[in-house]
């Protein structure tokens, strides 16, 4: 297990290579919490006629950082896997600007971890998107399972 | 790029195999749409990029992939109804189960229409890879249909 630092996270961020090739950034990584960056491009487009994002750009993004948020909380990397992610779309993502994922492990448990977080592009309050999940922590060291 | 009016009326042959155009992010993920049995299936070969942790697939593309499964099959479901669909419904809501890690192949996924409303689609999707008996992921999801 290895213990992380802000220098680890982004080495994280940059060496997955479906976050490289989506051009996703890390923003912030806190002692619970994370956001990521997700600039507009064209390759995102769902919605040929309007510009806007596909609805899957920004479930990979949510995704992603609903992940960094378990990371945040347990303090060092192991694996965990997602049980299931919900992802409500309140409003479409405005063509040309980046889209901010946020997500906060408000819950971890000795097996489960919750998270929750929104989609915006300035105010959280004005979310694209909303979503909670839930990741099973692998079993500890010597505990019975 | 094709649009969606143009990809409706392929829909339904035999021989429909075609790499998905109609929406840049599909086409950015590699998908081709295919008539199975009837059914249009949804296939995401592997590619390095797809991936998330080491040697997996990256949850997000395989959600992606299960989301586009249901646009898709929303239009041929409005299709075979009479209707003449001009663009993909807009999701409203997504839940996808994670029931195994996605290996380093080929996935495919199909969908089905649970209920077609006048507004509202309620739609469920499923991925595999080796066997369709050996689900990697489900899903189920809310369209917003265009006004017709």
């Amino acid at each position: 297990m290895t213990d992380l630092s802000d220098s680890l996270i982004q080495k994280m961020v940059s060496a997955v290579p479906q976050l490289r090739a989506l051009g996703v950034e890390l923003v912030d990584f806190g002692t619970n919490e994370a956001t990521l960056a997700l600039p507009y491009g064209d390759h995102l487009i769902g919605f040929p006629e309007t510009g806007v994002i596909a609805g899957g750009a920004i479930y990979s993004l949510m995704d992603s950082v609903a992940g960094m948020a378990v990371f945040a909380k347990m303090r060092i990397y192991k694996p965990i896997a997602t049980l299931d992610l919900r992802i409500d779309y309140m409003k479409p993502a405005t063509p040309g600007e980046t889209v901010y994922g946020w997500a906060e492990c408000y819950k971890m448990t000795r097996s489960v971890a919750f998270v929750r977080g929104v989609a915006y592009h300035e105010d959280k309050a004005d979310p694209i998107a909303n979503v909670s999940g839930t990741f099973m922590l692998p079993p500890e060291k010597g505990a019975q399972s | 790029m094709k649009l969606v009016k143009e990809l409706v009326p392929l829909m339904g042959g035999p021989d429909f195999d075609e790499a998905m155009e109609t929406m840049p992010y599909g086409a950015y993920l590699g998908l081709r749409l295919q008539q199975i049995d009837g059914k249009i299936r949804v296939v995401m070969p592997f590619k390095p990029n797809l991936i998330g942790s080491p040697s997996r697939l990256h949850g997000g593309t395989v959600g992606a992939m299960l989301e586009i499964a249901g646009a898709v099959q929303a239009i041929v479901v409005q299709k075979s109804l009479g209707a003449t669909p001009e663009r993909f419904a807009k999701p409203i809501s997504i839940t996808i189960d994670y029931l195994r890690g996605g290996e380093m192949k080929d996935t495919y996924a199909e969908a089905v229409v649970e209920r077609m409303g006048r507004r509202v689609a309620n739609v469920t999707s499923r991925a595999w890879q080796d066997s369709p008996d050996r689900l990697i992921a489900t899903a189920h999801m809310h369209f917003l249909l265009p006004d017709m």
